[in-house]
């Protein structure tokens, strides 16, 4: 299956170079627009100034910390948020978001371009 | 009926009321079958009787010391050689103080050997009270002598032990009382021989540990079994640590209870060593995985940029021969810093012979994560010029040189510059792949700063910007320049 994420924004938050790389490649390859990648949450939080996007992919664990505020201020924005880490999610973020997508690494990513295009709310 | 006076008995006869003769026969009895020897000697010192034992113990007969001072005979000369004057022996002292002596000398026997011995010299007194004599109980101890040796011996050798044990232990007696504490024990309680000794190492316990430590301790040694108690030692520095105090009951040969032997080990140690390992284990997993989704990852964007099969193998195993050795650089590192120099040489050192790679810069060390960045950067930058650049001809050169400075706050700034030069000319490049994403799009972001590439006909320039800053949360451990051996 083709996607198609023309026009769409997604934020990723990942601080693995090389799994932030293929994550970014992915999306524009599927025509969506990339903010990020953010290795930083103070980076990528920053970034929310210029507008939101229409879904993000989130690591947990990022250079200057976990990822929760980021993540709280997305999900509370209603912006679609895919988890993708490498043990579980912290566990006040899963206590309070019981439903949220969590993949654990690794995963490849096309299927988390695949978890978030079935999420994001046509515009 | 007491028979303690024989006067009452009309079975026995004192020796007052026997005749002289038949005195004698017991009198010789007596004395020839004690075990102790027994010397008689005149107001001139001289010796006027020995018994059998005396015989024995000195090696000499009555006819060979009558008549002679018996100091000169057996007591000549101390063990050192030195002569011993009859003024000097505390023996013959008895007489002219007409008190009763005791103690141990060395004697000397007939045949030259020195023999340790104990004594008792008590004055002979006339019906007036006025000393005519003296006479002498000797015994011989060496046998004594050498069982105390052993057994000093054995006492040290236990200490010594005890004291070079990594354990702290402890002794104590029948009654509870604590005898002996090793250096173990003082070193980490701080307590004095003094303090801790009897029952002084109860205070180095825990306030609320104390009372049942006493009732376990007291009701063992009621009992005289081997027992088990855990409490909260307070270290020297004041710090309580969880320590179990394990003890068995010592029975000597006869089987009396003498008391405990215990020994007790620090556990807070124990469970920190296991929290630790537990962390990292759970810090290995975390990087397996890490490891694993970087793998994917790379494999994914290969496949995705390269032309055909034989370029995506040949990119793969070089990607992933670069991860294995940034990581054994990494691994070798101490902590969480790594020499800058040795991630940056590790890519280029298949290209370094015949000067064709250039490396200049101070030698300082990086955060991990700032390293594994530049060394996947400097892998495309390598693997890049091997295809077409500098590094693709037989002249060609590469310059790798880096500078620190200070950004005017905390923190300060790599700047990193990879110059080409003598391979063919550069053109602009229309397909932008792995090298360039990496470069232009993560890299800055990931170090803070910013990536310039620049295509000059004489070679490619790329200029690498970066905040460099620990990862410990120090006032002046934002960067750590250190000089590497």
């Amino acid at each position: 299956m083709k996607r198609n994420l023309a026009g769409a924004r997604v934020l990723i938050a990942e601080d693995n170079i090389m799994v932030a790389m293929d994550l970014a490649s992915e999306f524009e390859a599927s025509g969506a627009e990339v903010m990020g990648p953010f290795a930083r949450v103070e980076e990528a939080i920053a970034a929310l100034d210029s507008g939101k996007p229409d879904g993000a992919i989130l690591d947990v664990n990022l250079l200057d910390g976990i990822v929760t505020p980021l993540a709280v201020n997305l999900i509370e924005t209603n912006v679609p948020v895919v988890f993708c880490t490498g043990v579980s999610l912290p566990t006040e973020l899963g206590a309070h978001y019981p439903d949220a997508q969590v993949f654990i690494k690794p995963t490849s990513s096309d299927r988390l371009v695949d978890a978030l295009a079935l999420r994001l709310v046509p515009r | 009926m007491h028979y303690g006076d024989p006067t009452q008995d009309p079975h026995l006869n004192t020796i007052n009321e026997l005749d002289s003769e038949e005195a004698r026969r017991q009198l010789n009895a007596v004395l020839d079958n004690a075990t102790v020897a027994i010397f008689l000697m005149n107001e001139r010192q001289q010796c006027t009787y020995m018994n059998a034992a005396a015989e024995r113990l000195t090696g000499y007969s009555l006819h060979e010391t009558q008549g002679r001072a018996l100091h000169d005979v057996v007591h000549h000369t101390h063990p050192d050689g030195r002569h011993y004057p009859l003024e000097d022996c505390p023996i013959d002292r008895a007489f002219p103080e007409r008190n009763r002596m005791q103690g141990e000398e060395t004697f000397v026997h007939k045949d030259g050997r020195f023999y340790p011995v104990a004594f008792t010299a008590s004055p002979i007194r006339d019906d007036n009270g006025h000393p005519i004599g003296t006479i002498i109980e000797v015994r011989g101890i060496a046998e004594e002598k050498a069982r105390d040796t052993a057994l000093r011996e054995s006492e040290e050798r236990f200490r010594n032990m005890a004291d070079h044990a990594p354990v702290m232990m402890w002794v104590t007696e029948s009654d509870g009382y604590c005898s002996y504490l090793n250096r173990a024990w003082h070193q980490f309680t701080g307590q004095t021989a003094e303090e801790a000794k009897g029952f002084g190492w109860l205070d180095a316990t825990h306030p609320d540990d104390k009372g049942e430590a006493e009732r376990i301790f007291a009701s063992a040694n009621a009992r005289r079994e081997a027992f088990r108690i855990e409490y909260r030692l307070r270290r020297a520095d004041g710090v309580y640590r969880w320590a179990i105090d394990a003890a068995a009951p010592r029975f000597g040969p006869g089987g009396e209870f003498l008391g405990y032997i215990g020994s007790v080990i620090d556990i807070d140690e124990r469970k920190e060593a296991e929290e630790r390992q537990k962390l990292l284990v759970q810090e290995l997993h975390h990087r397996v995985k890490n490891n694993l989704a970087t793998v994917q990852s790379m494999v994914n964007f290969t496949l995705r940029t390269s032309e055909t099969m034989d370029d995506f193998r040949k990119s793969v195993a070089h990607r992933l021969s670069a991860l294995a050795r940034s990581h054994s650089v990494l691994t070798s590192s101490s902590g969480r810093l790594t020499a800058l120099r040795k991630i940056l040489f590790s890519e280029l050192e298949p290209y370094d012979h015949d000067r064709r790679v250039e490396l200049d810069g101070p030698d300082l060390n990086v955060p991990d994560d700032v390293a594994m960045a530049l060394a996947m950067a400097t892998h495309e930058l390598t693997t890049n010029a091997s295809k077409y650049g500098a590094l693709s001809v037989d002249t060609g050169v590469v310059c790798l040189s880096w500078s620190v400075e200070a950004d005017g706050f905390d923190g300060r700034i790599l700047s990193l510059q990879w110059r080409e030069r003598g391979g063919p000319p550069v053109t602009i490049p229309t397909k932008r792949g792995f090298g360039s994403m990496l470069l232009e799009r993560i890299l800055g972001p990931q170090l803070r700063g910013a990536v310039q590439i620049e295509y000059p006909p004489e070679g490619v320039h790329v200029e690498i910007r970066g905040l460099i800053q620990a990862p410990v949360a120090h006032p002046y451990a934002n960067f750590a320049q250190e000089v590497v051996p």
